[in-house]
């Protein structure tokens, strides 16, 4: 047998290695997709229905505060609509954007998003967490099933799309969370999690300084409008609501995104430090309810929204801003 | 660009096809100096100026000795290294003197508001310093030749896979390389692929994920207790030395696929017995060269027993200096030094108290606990390193005291276990058994590959992959 030249044993290992990669990157892909897609419990599953099974009537959108915040069913009992909390744990306007036109792409238009809105819906978030990045790490194993949210994972460039070709990277760092999701039951309820635990009695409400050097994410601001386009082309009455946090501040997100709704007709609920749930009892930490405070709050909500969206009343409680 | 982007990899593959396609050796030289000055500029164009001046300066210097010893080379080589630290010295330092001149003005009650200039440190300088430094002294000392071909020089000064953080190579090992014509072999493709690929391995499974809990950790660490402080400087010891072993293994791999032999710069360092071996197997350019530009031109271990252990402290402070301008990095250098001091002025009572109970120097017992003592003492040491001041140290020391459970993130506990089990096996083979030849250097081919594609899609399914810094890009 002839002796390999040097150029052609370096082409013959580099295409072994390419040959090997793809098999294992379609099969071990292919498991990982399986695991995803048959989550049974927490936020894949949830995601999945979300993507995918929802026919919900009213969604609510937003961050944890969202997820631990509103109890589905409170709504569905208060205002006759099948309601389901699509809120997700460090995630902003991307990721709320990208679930809500998965329903608009497949045709089950909600009738009602309340979107859980956040200073991080309009600032630059620098950690993992509010960002473009945890949406796209959250959306990956969706590549490729909807327009918007590929639309979403590219914005990221052509490197995202290199990466994005590779099964098995849309799970990086997923594996913990697929065997959560696969054998470990977490209670939910039409998407709410309840978190348990309260502050101490003592507990005083404080004032929480603004954040220095806060930049507003003009490419946050685009999604944000997007989003607010698509509620209007599709008949979709779109809320924006602040839930209570323990502590008093402002911000400059929050500024801007008022000024959104002012310019757009958005009616903004502001609930951040109504009177009736500055309570510890009511919270786990300064920015969450906990099981009973959600409830409380839950009611509170749904009661305002059954006036506004059934019987349009005038308000005049106080809560609406 | 960074060695763990995207833009990396196709950067460095188009390198080497071309490298290898181009004929002639002077030309290959020349596209090597133009893609690594492309390289360099990649994070700020203006960076080239500075490249520019070390490298003509100190390539003239070594032309301009007469190789006498005179009088004249010596004027000739104080200037020289003088003008060289010059820009390290504006762009790394100079707020921090200042800093320091205006603290040291308050202590005697003379308040002042000292100029601040934040300047943007370029990337690599105290890396390239340090080589065309080593070069005009190792020159002036006739240790090697003056190199008389600029673009061979230039070269070796800017050469890609080095510029950014090392290895700190060493004229008389790379010049010589560089004037070779190196032919495609598939050895050195292969070597050098499987060291990048196990440094990307460590940068990004393990050395990445340990950051995340190390910044959760110590940047709040006010209101994190004991055990988590504690395990949150186990993780950055680990981080610290995958983030940098990591990447001078990328960039020795690098080199090594277009047929360059880079210095070794690591070998695991948390397996040394005492200190002074940690300083051996850890950073090993940057510790031969202060070994060899400092420690020695100081009178190294030839003279008093008092005089060595100056030496060492002031060698050891230069280089917490070099590593950062604070006086955390300073301290840390210090602490080093004086541990040092203190391991060799009590060495022979501790031998003597070893006698005593009967138990040899080579003895797996004693082994083990001097290399788990050392191990605590530079996580301690590393602790500081890390920290932005004193009172950070100061808490951070108080609160290890406090009880409680650790803060686990499941996550990345999980995957940062995983990473650290497979780095552990493979640091104990090569420090135990280097002489067996296991998956990625087996001598089956079947099992050659397949531990690749499984160590490729380790990374891809545990690695950090949003293309994190290096720590040592700051020094």
């Amino acid at each position: 047998m002839c002796e390999l030249k040097e150029w052609q044993k370096v082409l013959l290992g580099l295409l072994a290695i390419i040959v090997i990669s793809l098999v294992v990157d379609r099969c071990v892909g292919f498991l990982f997709e399986k695991a995803y897609k048959n989550s049974k419990y927490g936020i894949f599953h949830r995601q999945e229905y979300c993507l995918h099974d929802s026919k919900d009537e009213i969604l609510i959108l937003g961050s944890s505060r969202a997820a631990h915040h509103y109890v589905p069913q409170i709504f569905t009992d208060s205002i006759g609509m099948s309601c389901y909390n699509c809120g997700s744990d460090g995630q902003c306007i991307y990721y709320q954007y990208g679930i809500l036109s998965s329903y608009i792409e497949r045709g089950d238009i909600p009738k009602v998003v309340l979107l859980e809105v956040m200073n991080t819906d309009a600032v630059v978030s620098n950690g993992a967490t509010f960002g473009l990045d945890a949406a796209i790490d959250r959306l990956a194993p969706n590549y490729g099933e909807y327009n918007e949210i590929d639309s979403l994972l590219l914005l990221k460039g052509w490197k995202e799309r290199v990466k994005l070709f590779s099964k098995c990277y849309r799970y990086n760092s997923k594996a913990v969370q697929l065997i959560k999701c696969n054998f470990i039951p977490w209670p939910e309820n039409m998407g709410y999690e309840a978190v348990f635990g309260e502050l101490s009695d003592t507990t005083t409400l404080k004032n929480r300084k603004n954040k220095k050097n806060e930049v507003i994410d003009e490419q946050k601001l685009i999604y944000m409008n997007k989003l607010i386009r698509a509620c209007k082309n599709n008949n979709i009455k779109l809320f924006f609501i602040e839930s209570p946090y323990y502590s008093i501040s402002t911000s400059l997100g929050i500024d801007v995104l008022k000024e959104i709704a002012l310019k757009n007709d958005i009616p903004y609920l502001d609930y951040r430090n109504a009177s009736v749930f500055m309570c510890p009892a009511y919270f786990k930490d300064e920015g969450h309810l906990n099981n009973k405070g959600a409830y409380f709050y839950s009611g509170v909500v749904a009661s305002n929204l059954r006036r506004t969206i059934i019987e349009k009343p005038i308000l005049t409680d106080g809560l609406f801003k | 660009m960074l060695f763990n982007s995207i833009d990396f990899i196709i950067f460095l593959i188009a390198v080497v096809v071309i490298y290898y396609l181009i004929p002639n050796n002077r030309i290959r030289k020349v596209f090597l100096l133009g893609v690594s000055y492309y390289f360099y500029s990649c994070w700020n164009v203006a960076f080239l100026a500075i490249l520019f001046f070390v490298t003509l300066l100190s390539f003239g210097t070594a032309l301009g000795y007469r190789r006498d010893g005179s009088k004249r080379d010596k004027r000739l080589l104080v200037t020289s290294i003088v003008l060289l630290l010059c820009p390290l010295l504006c762009f790394k330092y100079l707020d921090f003197f200042s800093h320091s001149i205006g603290d040291m003005l308050t202590l005697v009650g003379c308040r002042i508001q000292v100029p601040e200039f934040k300047l943007l440190l370029p990337v690599g300088i105290s890396f390239y310093t340090f080589m065309s430094i080593g070069y005009v002294v190792d020159v002036f000392k006739q240790k090697v030749l003056p190199e008389k071909n600029l673009l061979d020089y230039a070269l070796f000064i800017g050469f890609f896979p080095q510029i950014a953080s090392g290895p700190i190579g060493r004229a008389p090992q790379l010049l010589p390389q560089l004037k070779e014509k190196h032919p495609l072999l598939y050895d050195n493709v292969a070597k050098g692929c499987k060291m990048m690929l196990w440094g990307f391995f460590v940068k990004l499974v393990v050395g990445d994920r340990a950051g995340i809990y190390v910044d959760t950790v110590f940047g709040n660490y006010m209101h994190h207790n004991g055990s988590s402080l504690l395990l949150a400087s186990f993780m950055y010891t680990i981080q610290i030395y995958c983030d940098f072993a990591g990447y001078s293994l990328i960039a020795i791999g690098a080199a090594k696929t277009m047929g360059y032999e880079l210095m070794n710069n690591f070998k695991r360092p948390y397996f040394a017995k005492n200190v002074g071996e940690f300083w051996r197997r850890w950073h090993i350019s940057l510790s031969t060269w202060f070994r060899d530009y400092v420690y020695i031109p100081l009178g190294g271990s030839r003279c008093s027993k008092g005089r060595m252990y100056l030496n060492l402290i002031i060698t050891f402070l230069v280089s917490g200096l070099w590593h950062g301008a604070a006086y955390t990095f300073i301290v840390w250098g210090l602490l080093h030094g004086l541990v040092q001091v203190v391991d060799k002025a009590t060495i022979s009572c501790r031998n003597q108290l070893w006698a005593k109970v009967k138990i040899n120097e080579n003895s797996a017992f004693r082994r083990v606990l001097n290399i788990f003592i050392t191990f605590v003492i530079v996580s301690y040491l590393w602790m500081i390193f890390y920290a932005k001041d004193f009172s950070m140290v100061l808490g951070i020391t108080k609160r290890y005291f406090v009880s409680g459970k650790p803060y686990i993130h499941q996550t990345t506990i999980f995957f940062f276990v995983i990473g650290f089990l497979i780095l552990l096996l493979k640091d104990l083979k090569d420090e135990f058994l280097p002489g067996k030849r296991w998956l990625l250097n087996s001598n089956k081919v079947g099992v050659r590959y397949l531990s690749f594609v499984a160590l490729l899609f380790v990374i891809i399914f545990c690695g950090i992959l949003g293309g994190g810094d290096f720590i040592y890009f700051k020094f």
